[in-house]
């Protein structure tokens, strides 16, 4: 069943959109979705009030938001299954500690996009704020599985203090990108911002283009050997996210590090022809 | 039943249940792939002294396999998970990573499943490192042209083992040309093996000697040369005999196998076609020839 919540109110506060979570609102008749609260600053709303409610009975499990969504923060928050897709902009905290399902975002994602996300698929179709991926404020570990696709650019923090899981940016990255990375893997199909890798402990940042110097705590370790990356070049063609043809067949370098930290990390460079 | 002169016994090949794991080997070049996999596949003709019976299967296509690299697979049997799990792990261990650009990763679901990258990966001595990638763990261990990639798992599922065709000529190398055109068909069979070299055995045995503690022996009734000492099953006429052993990841792959080998074997100098058999006492599948070649359409 497809349910589409569409909504018409506009709004400059914060709305909170955690309870939007496809598995609960696919098992409620429209009756029950239309008695459904949202906040919207500090004052609660029943759903009917705040969107038109569609329900198609023979389309495949999925919730829809659409209309006004760029104040909906929280949206997929600890979401674990199903799909949810918002045809649109969405606030802060999208898929916030996700546990599984696909939530696709079909506009810009605000802030702590994918924040301690655990399992599933978050696609953005275009930009990621800061801290896309990384971890929830006074938590050590940012993600520790599943996968964020973002198809444009993001902001400062990306990936940091990643646990485990994988995080593909088509276009560049602020600073800061993959800061105290555990392990997992970041890839940042453009170029990254300052300080990339800061205190990686293990893990692997791939960057296609690299715009300055890394850190100090980076040594070099020659050509690097890509076959790993070959498995990941078939995958992420498989999910829609492909790498940029003739990427894996360039030359790549090698750095490992941080040696501040742990340094079992690397971080691969990709050499471009010039 | 004859197809092209050639006698086809109403008879039956007996075979077991065995245990059988499909490995993806890839590498820079197709070469180097086959290489790496001919070489995990060596001395592995017979579980009798083997402890597996190993064979290289079809070249995988570059687009087909998980590293987009060109690869073979290997497909390999033995009678228990935990022998299986044993020799997958020295044949990986000994002869694909050690193989130049290879990577090796796991081409079957099966019922059970076998520690070997996340065993090899010690060789790595504290380097090695790990990727989870679509609930897959692969492993990369450090190695002096780069890294090997390893599947942490790989999956263990029940196969079959002991199918056989008894090809039986006029002339050894007229007998031979027609056996190694039946094993050229049986390997190009999706899921089947014939381990023994080139597909062709020359030492079909029987179970047990006159001397105790030797296992098996050569079956005399085939032997030419003992055509006056023994109870010989040859023809008059007959001057070599070749055994085909095949494997299979299922037992239609073995049908199939069997079937292709019989219809790529029915040529110049050759005799009779038969299999062996316990007399359907000591495994539970049969596959009949002359059935074989009804399902085919191949009756004359």
């Amino acid at each position: 069943m497809r349910v589409t919540l569409d909504f018409h109110f506009e709004t400059t506060l914060p709305v909170d959109a955690a309870g939007l979570l496809p598995l609960k609102v696919l098992s409620l008749s429209s009756k029950e979705i239309e008695r459904l609260q949202v906040r919207i600053g500090s004052t609660s709303f029943a759903l009917g009030d705040c969107c038109h409610i569609a329900c198609e009975s023979d389309a495949t499990d999925e919730l829809v938001l659409a209309g006004h969504t760029g104040h909906l923060d929280n949206i997929g928050r600890k979401m674990d299954g199903s799909r949810l897709t918002v045809k649109g902009d969405v606030g802060h905290c999208a898929g916030v500690e996700m546990r599984g399902g696909e939530l696709v975002i079909s506009g810009n994602a605000g802030d702590y996009l994918g924040v301690g996300l655990q399992n599933g698929l978050i696609r953005v179709e275009r930009n990621a704020g800061n801290h896309c991926g990384a971890c929830l404020p006074g938590h050590k570990e940012g993600m520790t599985g599943g996968m964020i696709f973002v198809a444009g650019d993001a902001g400062n923090e990306a990936g940091a203090a990643m646990r485990r899981g994988l995080l593909v940016i088509g276009g560049n990255s602020g600073d800061y990108t993959a800061v105290n990375l555990r392990a997992g893997t970041v890839m940042v199909l453009g170029t990254c911002g300052k300080n990339a890798g800061l205190g990686m402990r293990r893990g692997s940042l791939v960057i296609g283009e690299l715009q300055g110097p890394l850190l100090a705590g980076f040594s070099p370790a020659g050509p690097a050997d890509i076959e790993w990356l070959r498995l990941y070049r078939k995958k992420l063609s498989e999910w829609g996210m492909p790498l940029p043809k003739g990427w894996l067949e360039s030359n790549w370098q090698r750095f490992s590090g941080d040696r501040l930290s742990l340094g079992k990390g690397e971080v691969l460079v990709h050499e471009r022809i010039q | 039943m004859q197809i092209k002169g050639v006698t086809i016994e109403d008879t039956f090949a007996e075979a077991f249940p065995m245990w059988a794991s499909r490995l993806v080997i890839t590498a820079d070049t197709s070469r180097l792939a086959l290489q790496a996999a001919q070489w995990g596949a060596g001395l592995a003709t017979s579980i009798i002294g083997c402890g597996c019976e190993v064979g290289v299967g079809a070249a995988i296509d570059a687009a087909q396999t998980p590293d987009g690299r060109p690869g073979y697979e290997l497909l390999v049997f033995s009678y228990s998970p935990e022998k299986l799990e044993e020799v997958l792990f020295q044949r990986v261990g000994q002869a694909i990573l050690p193989s130049a650009t290879s990577a090796c990763f796991n081409g079957i679901t099966g019922e059970k499943s076998a520690k070997i990258g996340g065993k090899l990966r010690y060789f790595g001595d504290g380097f090695q490192s790990s990727k989870l990638l679509d609930g897959r763990r692969f492993w990369r261990i450090p190695v002096s042209d780069g890294e090997f990639v390893v599947e942490e798992s790989f999956g263990l599922a029940q196969g079959v083992g002991g199918g056989n065709l008894i090809l039986i000529g006029k002339q050894r190398s007229l007998v031979l040309a027609a056996a190694e055109a039946a094993a050229e068909a049986i390997c190009q069979t999706p899921g089947a093996i014939a381990p023994f070299p080139g597909g062709v055995c020359r030492s079909p045995s029987k179970i047990g000697s006159r001397y105790k503690n030797v296992r098996a022996s050569t079956n005399d009734v085939f032997c030419p040369t003992l055509r006056s000492r023994t109870a010989t099953q040859l023809l008059p006429e007959a001057e070599a005999v070749y055994e085909l052993v095949i494997d299979g990841l299922t037992q239609e792959s073995v049908s199939q196998a069997m079937g292709a080998g019989i219809l790529a074997a029915c040529r110049e100098g050759m005799l009779v076609i038969s299999a062996g058999n316990y007399g359907g006492k000591l495994g539970p599948y049969q596959f009949h020839l002359h059935k074989i070649l009804a399902e085919m359409g191949a009756c004359a």
